[in-house]
């Protein structure tokens, strides 16, 4: 097991470096920040300075070289756009955007596993065909237009909501939804064939054969096979969340990463966008080996570095 | 009989709905059952017999089953209930507490993310007013009442830990923790080797008279029937052709069908056909076959071990003979009938076929050389592709090596091989599944002869066939042997098949073969030890010889599993006999 988790550490070192190596060569074939930073009209010599004053002018080499020792420093360079400590700059919007993620997360399982578990037992009855038609209509529209009905809806219309900003816990209500509906609708697609799959199995027979109650057969014995596929497809759309995220927080102004990121992409902001892209690449690989470990838990054929013939 | 029966079921009927219409899949079936006493219900697959097992258990209406009828079971209260009208309540309580059922497949049956414990202990808390941990006490009881050792151990182990015979044996143990009044076990060792299969049935017999339980046994195999049952029941299509006492049935069947099903099974010590001409010329020739297999570990996929899956194996194959090749599970009788069609790339040893060698050759001529040696396997289900047409699997092996002929050739090649193998030319159009599992095989067996090979690898090619089908694919293969001349490896865990079909027998263990030579030699005055305990272990059909009760502690199978670098001992084999190799230890 340690051996494992070394190496696996190790593989996420390298994941990462050829990140963020990717990411500082990407910024710096895309254009000059200067052109945005700047006002229109500048002459030469100023614009060779500013170029000097923000090392921009020094060969890639020793720019990537600068680049990691920020980060060794910890550091993390400077903002171009707000000249202020990259790491201050995250660490005042990190944890929106970790609660915006936690929450959707919790919502998506603590919904999707449910009804998928509902939709696969209660099979050909109008209850499952219902989640399923739910479960088809979520998987359809892409959260930026329901985030917008939602604006409408429940803001513009209702007034019920805050349209923008965090804070409360009204604030979460319109961005999670719109966040987790695509989720919640694959999960339940995912959890509903998973099960039904669980549902034919030999074991089941079994279970029942001992005289278990339909719900204990299906919750102690079926669930947790269920969830092994679950987890998986969870795992795999981490990812995606996070870049669901991204779009989510800029229609609600959540002043999360996702905001930011946007921001510096717009204004080639390298510093704030290396790190952010680097954050977000951590997270990704963090919650895969959390998926794995998981994943080692609930099913115990799996043997995370174990033998295997 | 005075005393009421244990168990009376009269006029059960189950259908199920299907979009073919309705199917009767039980008629009007009745019988008693006594206390105590041990029933087998005997049938081909689709005679119902798992369905009246599963009806009893009121568990098949949750796979689409519509039931009629009266099922009257004597509780252990003394009062009585008719299963086919009591409540949802009642129905738990009896399962698993004064019912119980043991399945086919040990390998599927138990949950693979629980504890062994944890399986165990579920029922016993369920049924018994007991604490967890008491349920715990109780389960590592059962365990070694089933003879599984450190049974301690086991309870934290989960169900891929163990081999099939052994978590066979912990599903006996779960369906015996309340001492049912009843066990029903369906087909319960068919899926288990043959010394496991005589393991588990004189564990079944000893738990019974030990509790004083009354059994249904549920089979296909009427070797089993004779060492275990009172009395049978032989069901066909639904209906119970005859019942009877069980030394009136095996002595003198009246329904024909039962005749039929009798003289269908294969019998050991029934003769097997003299040795093929010796001087016929030598089509197949292996020396020293070797295939290992790495098991690797960590991140680095270091080999840690090697499993010796093939060791040193050699044997030739004459003109029109059969070699059959026995053993168990994991002996490596699979791997060598692949390693010779090079489908497993063999580790080491010389394949010779028809004069030439196989192993150093490149892809174009190793096609070429495969026209001579063709496989069947044992899945007819698995072994055709569902969406070609039987037109197209039976021509494929002609389009690849006989591309000089025209569509229009291969058809009617084609339908001569199969009214060869007794299927209908018209066949040609039709898909795999409309056709039965006989049948199947039938339309692999042409495939295999379209390209006119000297050789065919047959594994296992009749195991999932039903007896009466098995007899006449065997003699379907041994008549093609007389008319074509084509020699069969014939790879099988069945003695009585294997005797009926080969010339000569090697049997397999761990890799090497300890014993070769004659089939009515090896079968009839076998030396190795090995070979005598596999013999031993095969179900007579014949109640009169029923085997005495030897209860053996389950074994972890041996696996030929070695450090890098150590090898299995090899012993070479001695000649005891014209043709008769053995292990020199057992010489």
């Amino acid at each position: 097991m340690l051996e494992y988790l070394v190496g696996r550490f190790g593989r996420m070192l390298i994941t990462l470096w050829v990140i963020a190596t990717v990411v500082f060569l990407a910024t710096r074939i895309s254009g000059n920040p200067i052109d945005f930073l700047m006002p229109e009209g500048l002459d030469a010599q100023s614009r060779a300075a500013m170029i000097a004053y923000f090392g921009l002018d020094q060969p890639l080499m020793t720019q990537y070289l600068s680049f990691w020792k920020s980060l060794v420093d910890g550091e993390f360079g400077l903002g171009l756009m707000e000249r202020r400590s990259v790491a201050v700059i995250f660490g005042e919007r990190v944890w929106r955007s970790l609660s915006l993620l936690s929450a959707t997360l919790a919502v998506t399982i603590g919904i999707g596993v449910p009804l998928g578990v509902i939709a696969a037992v209660w099979r050909s009855t109008i209850l499952g065909n219902t989640v399923l038609l739910f479960a088809f209509i979520g998987y359809a529209i892409p959260n930026f237009v329901l985030a917008i009905l939602f604006l409408l809806t429940f803001s513009y219309t209702l007034q019920w909501l805050p349209s923008s900003g965090s804070g409360t816990l009204a604030h979460y209500i319109m961005p999670v939804m719109a966040l987790s509906a695509f989720f919640v609708a694959s999960l339940v697609r995912y959890t509903r064939n998973a099960m039904l799959d669980v549902l034919s199995q030999d074991y089941m027979r079994t279970a029942r054969a001992k005289g278990l109650s339909e719900t204990d057969v299906i919750l102690r014995h079926g669930l947790r096979n269920a969830l092994i596929p679950v987890i998986t497809v969870i795992g795999l759309q981490m990812t995606t969340l996070v870049s669901g995220a991204v779009v989510v927080e800029t229609v609600f102004a959540w002043n999360g990463i996702g905001d930011l990121l946007v921001g510096a992409t717009l204004r080639r902001d390298y510093p704030v966008l290396q790190f952010g892209v680097l954050i977000v690449a951590c997270a990704v690989v963090t919650i895969n080996l959390i998926i794995d470990l998981i994943y080692s838990a609930v099913d115990p054929r799996v043997r995370l570095g174990g033998a295997s013939a | 009989m005075s005393e009421s029966p244990l168990l009376s079921i009269r006029d059960l009927s189950v259908s199920f709905n299907t979009r073919a219409g309705e199917v009767k899949a039980v008629r009007r079936l009745s019988f008693d059952l006594a206390a105590g006493e041990t029933m087998a219900i005997v049938g081909e697959s689709g005679s119902g017999k798992s369905v009246t097992a599963l009806s009893i258990m009121r568990l098949i209406e949750r796979e689409g089953g519509h039931m009629s009828g009266r099922m009257e079971l004597v509780r252990r209260s003394g009062g009585s209930v008719d299963l086919m009208a009591a409540d949802d309540r009642t129905l738990r309580q009896i399962r698993g507490n004064e019912i119980s059922m043991i399945f086919q497949e040990p390998m599927t049956s138990l949950n693979p993310v629980l504890t062994i414990g944890r399986q165990l202990s579920e029922v016993i808390v369920l049924h018994r007013a007991c604490s967890p941990r008491e349920a715990l006490d109780e389960a590592r009881v059962l365990l070694e009442r089933v003879r599984i050792p450190d049974a301690a151990g086991r309870l934290s182990q989960f169900p891929h830990e163990m081999s099939g015979g052994m978590r066979q044996r912990v599903m006996i143990a779960m369906a015996l923790a309340c001492q049912p009044r009843l066990l029903i076990a369906d087909e319960p060792t068919t899926a288990l080797d043959v010394t496991v299969q005589a393991e588990i049935l004189a564990l079944i017999r000893k738990l019974q008279d030990e509790i004083g339980m009354a059994l249904m046994f549920i089979t296909h195999d009427m070797g089993v029937v004779a060492e275990i049952a009172d009395r049978v029941i032989v069901m066909r299509h639904g209906e119970k052709v005859e019942e009877n006492a069980l030394r009136p049935l095996f002595a003198t069947p009246r329904h024909p069908y039962t005749r039929a099903l009798l003289a269908a099974v294969p019998r050991l010590g029934d003769g097997s056909p003299a040795t093929a001409g010796v001087n016929a010329d030598t089509v197949l020739s292996v020396r020293g076959l070797v295939k290992r297999f790495p098991v690797t570990k960590g991140l680095m996929k270091r080999t840690v071990a090697m499993v010796h899956a093939v060791d040193d194996v050699s044997f030739v194959l004459r003109e029109g003979e059969t070699l059959g090749l026995v053993g168990e599970s994991g002996c490596g009788k699979s791997t060598t009938g692949r390693a010779l069609m090079r489908l497993i790339e063999p580790t080491e040893g010389s394949i010779t076929i028809a004069g030439q060698e196989i192993t150093g050759l490149g892809q174009e001529d190793l096609r070429a050389a495969r026209r001579n040696i063709q496989m069947i396997f044992q899945d007819p289900y698995a072994s055709l592709n569902p969406r070609l047409s039987i037109e197209a699997s039976v021509t494929e092996p002609l389009a690849i090596h006989r591309r000089e002929l025209t569509g229009k050739a291969r058809r009617e090649i084609a339908a001569g091989l199969l009214e060869r193998v007794g299927l209908k030319a018209d066949h040609l159009d039709r898909y795999p599944h409309q056709f039965s599992g006989g049948q199947r095989q039938r339309i692999a067996i042409a495939r295999a002869l379209a390209l006119k090979p000297k050789i065919i690898v047959a594994d296992e090619p009749v195991s999932a066939l039903d007896v009466s089908i098995r007899a006449q694919v065997i003699d379907l293969l041994k008549e093609l042997q007389r008319e074509l001349g084509v020699a069969y490896l014939f790879i099988s865990h069945d003695m009585a098949v294997v005797e009926q079909m080969s010339h000569r027998v090697a049997v397999m263990y761990m890799g090497q073969i300890l014993e070769l030579g004659p089939s009515a030699e090896v079968l009839n005055r076998p030396r190795h030890a090995y070979t005598k305990r596999l013999l031993a272990s095969v179900p007579v059909p014949d109640p009169a010889r029923r085997k005495p009760q030897v209860i053996d502690e389950a074994r972890e199978i041996q696996s030929p599993r070695y450090p890098v670098g150590q090898r299995p001992t090899r012993l070479p084999l001695v000649e005891v006999n014209a043709g008769h190799f053995v292990q020199a230890d057992a010489a």
